[in-house]
């Protein structure tokens, strides 16, 4: 097997690369009340290209014109507008060539509480290997 | 015009920097294969497989897992990290059997060795490249050395990006503890990967237009500084 110094490679043809299939997206809009001790949820399933890519899933929130990479359950709160000390989660899940992403808003404030009205943009950015 | 204007159009240009992938794993482990890393009563048991690796120093690992055979994928049942000797495929559930698929990708600089080391394909077919292809290109990548900003306090470092006025997308590896690279982790009490509580770092990345935007967390026994390698990527 042939030997390399990655640090002084740059681009090879005989190696692997990441390709691009295409960005794809969904959007789950947030409005409403949320009840005492309840929970909201709120959510959408984006059709892939393709079964079992790899791919990176982002949240868009214009009204905070940011947007952030969904790791673990809470990253989406990095771009959520809230209206008082609720606990929003996001939850990923993969069947075949689709993705539900799922917005959970928990209240446990001690009254109801009226959510800010906001739009995710949810961004699946897709890549696969030759391979 | 630049290439650089038209970038996400561009089917494949060597001006371009691309991911340099030097390790594919692919394999099936049962859960109660693997090895206990516990969590010491206060962080998540994580049971792993290890993996040797030739790599001399740590590398960056995406991971796609399936736990029904290959019906169904889903990236979230695993997580994979790297020191300079080993790859760790962590699972939190040792009842399901895992088949997964592990990329490594080179840390450009990670120390001084400059290591010539050989790519882990495990694969026989020698097609990598096709020019139709759209490759993923590398608009920006880079280090940054943070310091511990106290048990449970969070800090953002900014990196500056100027892709035309888009959103890029990006990939962020850090130190969450000494001589590891992890994938981000976040979440404090809700973190499912947070194994040591009192060392590991965690980190959330975002980004602005012109901006990404990485937010760290310390613990109570952190290292004083950690690393952290961003790549942030033309967007299509």
């Amino acid at each position: 097997m042939t030997q390399y110094r990655y640090d002084n490679l740059s681009f090879s043809t005989v190696l692997p690369n990441y390709i691009d299939i295409g960005n794809t997206s969904g959007s789950i809009p947030i409005s409403g009340s949320v009840a005492d001790a309840s929970t909201a949820t709120f959510s959408t399933t984006i059709q892939l290209s393709a079964d079992h890519t790899f791919s990176d899933i982002y949240a868009f929130n214009a009204a905070v014109s940011g947007k952030v990479q969904l790791v673990s359950p809470n990253s989406i709160s990095f771009v959520y507008s809230s209206v008082s000390f609720e606990v929003i989660r996001v939850s990923i899940v993969y069947s075949g060539n689709q993705v539900t992403v799922t917005i959970a808003i928990d209240n446990d404030t001690g009254a109801p509480i009226s959510l800010t009205s906001q739009t995710f943009t949810i961004e699946v950015v897709q890549y696969m290997l030759p391979i | 015009m630049s290439q650089a204007d038209h970038a996400a159009d561009i089917a494949f240009s060597t001006a371009f920097t691309t991911d340099k992938i030097c390790g594919i794993y692919t394999d099936t482990v049962a859960g109660s294969a693997m090895t206990l890393k516990s969590g010491g009563g206060i962080g998540t048991d994580l049971y792993q497989k290890i993996i040797p690796h030739p790599f001399t120093r740590p590398v960056e690992c995406d991971t796609i897992v399936s736990t029904d055979g290959g019906a169904t994928f889903n990236p979230t049942e695993a997580l994979t990290y790297s020191d300079s000797s080993n790859i760790y495929f962590s699972v939190i559930d040792n009842t399901k059997t895992y088949l997964y698929k592990i990329v490594c990708t080179w840390i450009d600089d990670y120390d001084t060795s400059n290591p010539l080391v050989a790519p882990v394909l495990q694969t026989t077919d020698s097609i990598y490249f096709d020019s139709r292809k759209n490759y993923r290109k590398v608009l920006k990548t880079g280090v940054a050395t943070l310091n511990n900003p106290g048990a449970g306090i969070s800090q953002i470092f900014p990196v500056a990006y100027s892709n035309n006025g888009l959103f890029s997308s990006f990939k962020v590896y850090f130190e969450s503890k000494p001589n590891e690279v992890w994938p981000l982790i976040n979440g404090g009490a809700q973190d499912v990967w947070l194994n040591d509580v009192a060392h590991q770092y965690e980190m959330n990345a975002g980004a602005s237009n012109s901006q990404l935007l990485l937010e760290y967390i310390g613990a109570s026994a952190s290292a004083a500084t950690f690393r952290a390698w961003y790549k942030i990527y033309y967007e299509q």
